[in-house]
């Protein structure tokens, strides 16, 4: 409805139009009966032209009527998708990681796309066809009841009837359209799978398998739209019935108070033109509900993702004043399970922190809790001094640079790609971030340079290269803090010496945060924390760890050598 | 490789509306009979709609009239009898039609689907995942309303058209003449309509599809868009693509639309001819008033007919996008008289082959590249980023053709292998390892339906997965997505479900590199026991890996560059002895 009334010029001019064509409809008879009158019987050929080209005008006008009519309300139809399409795109953007969990990207892209859609249908040229059809039979009505009271009564009794079969007829629609929608996204979304992960389809011979598990919700797809067809075409059906019997049954009335002399044969003849009136709005009232109730189903949907708060609440400070960032016995519990207990650690402005542990043992959460894609269920985290839930989350995320484990890169030029979150950044930062992270080289040798597009998540691009350019995005992002969690995995060992030094040139300028399996990446910290299970089970630096003997000093011996390991100390 | 981005318009394939009209009309061919007995239905209900204004005529200026109580309520009677008749044809009308047109889209739905899996995977990395869904999930539903405005609409109307134009030249030849004038009007008034809005139905589409494949992105993307702050960016994008469809929506309407203007304007040009023939030629006003009621009969067909017409831009635009699927041929394609291989002994054999994607044919991948697998040896590549060791494997597992040499495999080559042998028998761990929504379970026997409990486990324990995996809420039941495990455990399921696979090729694409050096060892105990007796490709970047390989290639540049053991190449001084000592040199 908020979304409706932004447009409601384009309504305007819609019901104009309504009106003209009405008005248009009750003149255009009147030239008629001139015609037959005075030219035909009367004989005055004179007026011939005249008549006969003001016809012809109101025919055209009528037309234009119509046209504008449809047209503004088809317009106005998509204006109210395209917000509607837009606030909910923003909105999801918004959501915290639980919901992103739930619903996957092949179901919300659903919602974005179909649902908005059958909602702004229904706000544009379905709704003012309704209006339009509403007006036309209480008009009817109330001239039938001037003629004949007995003969609209027959009319007004037999109208809750149809509105029952019609109210029943859009609840189940209304179902049934949910259900369509909620497979619509599965059936997105076990396609969306099947094309996501092609390559892993094709390796393991599964096409087969695939087809069977797309074929069972194409199948259930299929099974409830023949019933909602089926289901509607009862309705239709029921309720065009109950229209011609209110047309016959009320002939029958007004054919009886004529016999009994109640009535003249007249207005019999008149009344019945107008209960015929009121029978077609009636045959096209299946599919105004059909759309209706599509409608609604969508709207359900969308509105559950907008009334779905956020578990996180953001602050209100927006800006962070200085970068030191404290964690203070945090601990994190998910259903049930221990994934971080009383961590603690600080790091201060231009000192880096090494992040060490096992596969699981929660070293990206730390990342998450930060960054607060997710809240700690215990413990605080502090950002300059502050609470991090204290900021807003645009001055919050604008505090750290990530470059995630997941390598997601976008459809879009290489260029956008390193600006992403900060479109107006000159091409010279950019470019030389992507030089720090030794980018450049590859990104030159493309077709066309900084402006080849990328494919989605990068293919075409190897492990490597792609790990570069996500390295380069957090580079050109320039935040006070640096995270990179996991991030020089898939390079070459030259290569990631490379971005290291890099790296290491930065650090002092830049706190940074490391979350790495190899010694390399972390023995300059100047302290490192090693994890197990979601507890802190060894911390100091370097020196200190490998003098410890414990799970750091057996990770560099498995990565080096016992005689290494030994000689540096 | 040119990629196609989520908001730039996918190419437009020359369009032949015609054919694509024909094509699904064919899909009708099989429900012969069904249509058959719609259009009867279709007729018989329409032949009672003509008797109702007969009755209710015969009800007043008969029955009443002539005070007849009994024969008024006989003609309600039989009124409403027929009412019910009219329903009770609609119901199974819409019954039939809503079981043929659903199960064309159930057809051609499958038929795209098991078509696009054939596609060769360049296919897929050239465009967004939102594109293809818009056609397979989206786009298909145009057929269906195509089918039953083609069958409910077309035939029928046509029909009445015949009828009633038969019908007024009988009755009267010159008003009849009069009126058929407008014709010619209406019919180009309709096709130049047609013409002007079929380029925007096009382009509709094709911004729908922007639409889907930009929301797909962004929200599979979500923590990097939320992380970088790039939600403005993102929404601000999304606005101009979604303001884009409007636009393109609100240009094709507003020359769709204009057939209301068309429609009116002829309707107007036959009555003013009918008024002045009628005149000229001093016609009679009961003759006059009697022929304007077929008029109004003779106008509705053709206002359907015209809506039709207008609407099929838009299906069309929608069709001949499914269409453009399932005439995409696979490049990938089986040999015709494939050979089966039911065991492999894994020699691996490279001869002279070179690689360029199809639509990059000057920009050689792989140059040139010879080498020798025999049966159990496990092969190494390392290189540095891009230089070409993932195109090798992406040729030996057979999701690209080579452009010139052939790789054998026994000394059979690769092309000619039945494809379902050829994958049973290399197991391929990529880079990116997908996991599907399921639970783990599932996803451990994607290669292995079959797998019972104990090989699922022991598998995990021989990867080192199952410690991990019993640490979850459900354990080997819990309900994952491709989004909810860390990259380390999604890698230690993706090596699980291919050991469970059992294949006699083993392929490792960087298997293990967000796995921590713990696991890792855990893991290197297993991949060793299972790479033990079969042929291995390694890609990785650790040398702890490599260092126990029978064979190492060092690749760059496309080519191989050195080739040998550990300590051979070591003591050779070249790439790999510097990489080693990259490495290394603490």
């Amino acid at each position: 409805m908020v979304y409706a009334a932004r447009h409601k010029g384009l309504y305007l001019i819609a019901f104009l139009m309504l009106f003209g064509g009405i008005a248009l409809d009750a003149v255009i008879p009147s030239f008629v009966r001139k015609l037959v009158d005075d030219v035909m019987i009367g004989q005055k050929t004179g007026e011939l032209m005249t008549l006969l080209l003001s016809m012809l005008g109101c025919f055209v006008l009528r037309g234009v009527t119509d046209y504008l009519q449809e047209f503004s309300s088809d317009k106005v139809g998509w204006k109210v998708a395209e917000d509607a399409r837009v606030d909910l795109f923003e909105h999801i953007e918004g959501e915290d990681q639980t919901f992103f969990r739930e619903n996957t990207p092949g179901e919300l892209m659903s919602r974005v796309k179909r649902d908005t859609e059958s909602v702004g249908t229904t706000f544009g040229f379905i709704g003012i066809f309704m209006i339009q059809i509403i007006i036309h039979v209480i008009v009817m009505l109330a001239c039938l009841a001037r003629l004949s009271l007995p003969m609209a009564l027959v009319c007004i009794v037999l109208m809750p009837f149809i509105a029952v079969l019609g109210y029943k007829g859009e609840k189940k629609g209304d179902a049934l359209y949910g259900d369509i929608s909620e497979e619509t996204a599965t059936m997105n979304k076990t396609a969306g799978e099947a094309i996501s992960g092609i390559r892993t389809v094709k390796a393991f011979n599964k096409e087969e398998h695939e087809k069977k598990r797309f074929e069972k919700r194409n199948k259930h797809f299929f099974d409830l739209s023949v019933r909602l067809e089926w289901m509607f075409g009862n309705c239709d059906a029921g309720v065009s019935f109950l229209g011609r019997a209110m047309l016959f049954l009320s002939i029958l009335a007004g054919g009886l108070l004529v016999i009994s002399k109640k009535m003249s044969l007249g207005t019999l003849a008149s009344s019945v033109e107008y209960v015929n009136n009121l029978v077609w709005p009636m045959m096209e009232i299946g599919w105004i509900l059909n759309e209706i109730s599509s409608a609604m189903a969508s709207s359900k949907k969308i509105d559950n993702i907008f009334k779905r708060k956020s578990r996180l609440t953001e602050g209100t400070i927006d800006s962070v004043a200085d970068d030191e960032l404290v964690f203070s016995h945090v601990g994190l519990n998910l259903e049930d399970t221990m994934i971080l207990d009383d961590i603690s650690f600080t790091v201060s402005s231009g000192k880096t922190l090494g992040i060490m542990g096992a596969t699981g043992s929660g070293k990206s959460t730390i990342t998450n809790l930060a960054l607060r894609f997710l809240d700690p269920t215990s413990g605080t985290i502090l950002l300059g001094g502050r609470p991090s839930t204290d900021y807003t989350f645009h001055a919050l995320r604008s505090a750290f640079s990530i470059v995630t484990q997941d390598i997601f890169l976008f459809s879009d030029t290489a260029m956008n790609n390193i600006k992403i979150g900060n479109p107006d950044m000159s091409d010279q930062i950019a470019m030389h971030a992507a030089a720090s992270a030794k980018a450049d080289g590859f990104i030159t040798h493309l077709e066309e340079g900084y402006s080849t597009v990328i494919g989605e998540k990068g293919v075409g691009l190897s492990g490597g290269q792609k790990q570069r350019l996500c390295i380069a995005r957090a580079l050109a992002k320039n935040a006070p803090i640096l995270i990179l969690d996991d991030s020089t995995s898939a390079l070459d060992m030259e290569t990631e010496r490379e971005i290291q030094h890099e790296l290491h040139a930065l650090e002092h300028k830049q706190s940074t945060i490391i979350v790495a399996h190899r010694i390399s990446a972390v023995r300059r910290a100047d302290e490192i924390i090693y994890l197990d299970r979601g507890r802190i089970v060894e911390r100091g630096t370097h020196q200190s760890l490998m003098a410890m003997h414990g799970r750091y000093y057996e990770t560099f011996v498995a990565q080096y050598s016992k005689e290494d390991a030994d000689g540096s100390k | 490789m040119a990629v196609n981005s989520a908001s730039a318009d996918e190419a437009r394939t020359k369009t032949q509306k015609r054919a694509t009209v024909i094509r699904v009309l064919g899909y009708m061919k099989q429900y012969k009979w069904q249509v058959i007995l719609v259009i009867t239905l279709m007729i018989a209900a329409s032949a009672i709609s003509v008797v109702f204004p007969l009755l209710i005529e015969n009800a007043v200026d008969v029955q009443v009239a002539s005070e007849n109580k009994k024969g008024l309520i006989t003609v309600v009677c039989i009124g409403l009898g027929l009412a019910l008749l009219w329903s009770a044809f609609y119901i199974i009308r819409v019954r039939i039609m809503a079981s043929i047109s659903n199960s064309v889209v159930l057809q051609v739905r499958s038929e795209a689907f098991a078509h696009l899996q054939k596609l060769s995977l360049h296919y897929f990395d050239s465009r967004p995942t939102g594109k293809i869904l818009a056609r397979i999930i989206g786009d298909i539903t145009s057929l269906k309303d195509m089918l039953r405005q083609l069958v409910t609409t077309l035939i029928p109307n046509i029909f009445f058209f015949i009828a009633i134009t038969v019908v007024m030249f009988i009755k009267n030849p010159v008003f009849a003449g009069a009126v058929f004038v407008a014709l010619p009007v209406m019919a180009g008034g309709s096709f130049i309509v047609f013409r002007m809005a079929f380029r925007f139905w096009q382009e509709f589409r094709q911004k729908q599809s922007n639409v889907n494949a930009f929301a797909h992105e962004t929200f599979s993307g979500i923590r990097v868009v939320q992380s970088f702050c790039a939600e403005k960016q993102m929404k601000n994008s999304f606005a101009q693509i979604a303001s884009q469809v409007t636009k393109s929506f609100t240009s094709a309407v507003i020359r769709v639309d204009f057939i209301d203007v068309v429609i009116h304007a002829s309707q107007g040009i036959g009555y003013f001819l009918l008024y002045l023939m009628a005149v000229r030629t001093n016609a009679t006003v009961g003759a006059l008033l009697a022929f304007t009621t077929y008029i109004s009969l003779f106008w509705q067909p053709i206002r359907q007919l015209a809506n039709m017409y207008n609407q099929l831009g838009n299906q069309i635009a929608g069709a001949e996008r499914v269409f453009e699927i399932l005439d995409t041929e696979p490049t990938l394609l089986e040999s015709e008289h494939p050979v089966s291989m039911p065991s492999v002994r894994g020699d691996v054999q490279f001869s002279h082959v070179s690689f360029a994607y199809p639509d990059e044919p000057q920009t050689m991948v792989l140059n040139d590249v010879s080498f020798k697998a025999s049966e159990g040896e496990t092969i190494a590549l390392v290189g540095p980023t891009g230089a070409g060791k993932t195109t090798i494997i992406n040729l030996l597992a057979r999701f690209y053709d080579p452009v010139s040499g052939t790789i054998m495999i026994d000394g059979t080559p690769l092309s000619s292998i039945a494809i379902p042998d050829l994958r049973r028998h290399i197991g391929v761990m990529t880079q990116d390892s997908y996991l599907f929504s399921g639970t783990i379970r599932d996803n451990l026997c994607y290669g292995k339906l079959d797998a019972t409990d104990d090989e699922i486990k022991s598998a995990c324990k021989a990867i080192g997965a199952d410690s991990f995996i019993l640490a979850t809420p459900k354990g080997y039941d819990t309900e994952v997505t491709d989004q909810t495990l860390s990259q380390g455990q999604r890698q230690l399921l993706a090596l699980a479900r291919t050991l469970l696979a059992n294949p006699s090729i083993l392929i490792l694409d960087e298997a293990t590199s967000a796995i921590d050096t713990a696991t890792e060892l855990l893991v290197q105990n297993g991949i060793r026991l299972l790479t033990s007796g079969r042929t291995s490709f390694v890609v990785a970047h650790r040398l702890s890996t490599i260092r126990n390989a029978s064979r190492i290639l060092v690749i760059d540049h496309g080519s191989i560059q050195e080739s040998g053991t550990h300590s051979e190449l070591l003591a050779q001084g070249g790439q790999y002895a510097a990489l080693y000592k990259a490495q290394f040199g603490i």
